[in-house]
């Protein structure tokens, strides 16, 4: 159990900010179950260099997790909170929502949960620009393909923004947007659509009675449809 | 593309999948038989308070009979703390506590394992504990009774948290040398701070430092039981991996011309 205590209180010295401003103040307390000399081995560490490597790797967790992944949403992270990278993955790894990943957070649940915490004024958005990027990267909540998304803001306007014209988007209001989404080996297929192309798309996935809808939106969306899942 | 097109530049392959045994069957398939191989396994935590999942242990497995090798190498180091994934290898804590657990560990791997498991020094950016890092390994090899992978970044990276960059041997004399089976060498980058240096790994997409080929120098005399020069090259360029083994193949052609004569890895 101690050996398992001495990892812990170097995890938390690692990735919890709060227990390192703490030992820099002469404020930390104590790890739980490790014996007085093994904190005092492990007090040993936190210093400079410490503070060195988890500055290193604060870069990393970001250059190699989340902004291969999702891109848009982590950059737009920086420009909301006014951060560069490594603060920003400091600020995250000291929060619960953190401790949610499983693995290197490849499915983005971690993020998800932190960026859902936080409160953003300027950037509104933000929650569904990366729930988007997990759906476009087939994070998907179960297997249904294909399926219809709303999305509360423009996440596709937000993402080129962002990716394509490196402009932060400045007082966006939500508009809706509806896309089909498909995924198969290859990737994940999108298709935008109209408000009631997606009203009658969802009733055509779920074999839904389509009697009261128009038949040249019911044509265009069997038409959308079958292009899709022949690839 | 090495076994293509510069098959003569090397005598076997290490072959590295991250701890993934999910995905490994096709790509570990299009190895041809007739390249030795030794095998880098990852995620095993054999440093840890206690044994890895039943799975890991069982992907192992599933790669080690998939490329039947004649050991597989796994770092002194734990991925998961808590059962929660780390973005780098947390190194040995080195006292006695983490050398009793890390022995116990070894030998329920070896007994689970269908081929032998060689425990390799890890990189360390931060050091834990105050038993010297040669101490630890001689201690682990004996207890579980194994060989050694010997990563000469790794043991310089270790000394670099102990301001003894200058002096990558430093208690040399407290490893026991006869269990050094693989020798690990990759391109590096180091981190200066107002306080010193850190290591940091980069596998080919570096220059192999200095303190690692003066490493390979001072100790191939002195490895009876040497039976691989790895180098560790997954992120490096086509040319980049060549030129870094030529440049390692010349220092065994200088210091111990007789070892490349042998085939060692089959």
């Amino acid at each position: 159990m101690s050996l398992e205590a001495q990892y812990r209180a170097v995890y938390e010295l690692m990735y919890k900010r709060s227990t390192r401003d703490a030992f820099e103040q002469g404020k930390f307390r104590a790890f739980p179950d490790t014996t007085e000399s093994e904190a005092a081995e492990i007090q040993k560490v936190a210093g400079l260099r410490q503070n060195v490597v988890v500055q290193l790797h604060a870069n990393d967790i970001g250059t190699n997790w989340y902004m291969p992944r999702f891109p848009a949403s982590w950059t737009a992270l920086q420009v909301a909170l006014g951060v560069d990278q490594r603060e920003l993955t400091m600020r995250f790894t000291d929060t619960d929502a953190f401790e949610l990943r499983v693995n290197d957070d490849s499915d983005g649940r971690a993020l998800a949960a932190f960026v859902e915490s936080q409160k953003f004024e300027n950037a509104g958005w933000l929650p569904e620009l990366l729930r988007y990027e997990r759906m476009i990267a087939g994070h998907w909540p179960d297997e249904k393909s294909p399926r219809v998304e709303t999305f509360e803001w423009d996440v596709g306007g937000v993402y080129d923004a962002l990716m394509e014209k490196q402009l932060f988007p400045v007082d966006e209001k939500p508009v809706p947007l509806n896309l089909l989404l498909h995924r198969d080996e290859a990737g994940v297929t999108e298709v935008a659509l109209s408000k009631d192309q997606a009203q009658v798309m969802k009733k055509l996935i779920a074999r839904e009675p389509l009697d009261d809808e128009s038949p040249k939106v019911i044509a265009k969306c069997r038409r959308v449809l079958n292009q899709l899942k022949s690839g | 593309m090495l076994i293509d097109k510069h098959r003569d530049g090397f005598d076997f392959l290490e072959i590295y999948s991250r701890g993934d045994w999910e995905h490994t069957d096709e790509p570990f398939a299009q190895i041809p038989d007739s390249v030795p191989r030794t095998y880098h396994h990852e995620g095993l935590d054999p440093v840890g308070p206690g044994i890895c999942p039943d799975d890991t242990i069982e992907g192992c497995a599933k790669n080690q009979r998939l490329l039947n090798t004649p050991w597989t190498v796994e770092e002194l180091a734990v991925r998961h703390i808590d059962g929660k994934y780390c973005d780098f290898f947390f190194p040995a804590i080195l006292n006695e506590e983490c050398v009793a657990a890390t022995i116990e560990n070894l030998n329920t791997l070896h007994a689970r394992l269908p081929g032998p498991l060689l425990p390799e020094n890890a990189p360390y950016e931060f050091s834990v504990g105050d038993m010297h890092l040669c101490d630890f390994l001689t201690r682990v090899a004996h207890g579980a009774d194994c060989g050694l992978v010997l990563d000469l970044g790794h043991l310089w990276s270790w000394q670099l948290c102990h301001k003894r960059g200058d002096t990558p041997d430093h208690g040399i004399d407290k490893l026991d040398l006869a269990r050094v089976i693989e020798v690990h060498l990759a391109g590096a980058r180091i981190e200066e701070y107002e306080g010193g240096k850190i290591y940091r790994d980069l596998h080919g997409a570096g220059p192999i430092p200095e303190a690692s080929t003066y490493l390979l120098r001072e100790l191939l005399p002195k490895l009876p039981n040497l039976k691989a020069i790895t180098i560790e090259v997954e992120d490096a360029t086509e040319a980049g991996a060549v030129e870094q083994a030529q440049q390692v193949r010349a220092i065994v052609n200088e210091i111990r011309p007789a070892w490349l004569e042998d085939i060692h890895v089959t």
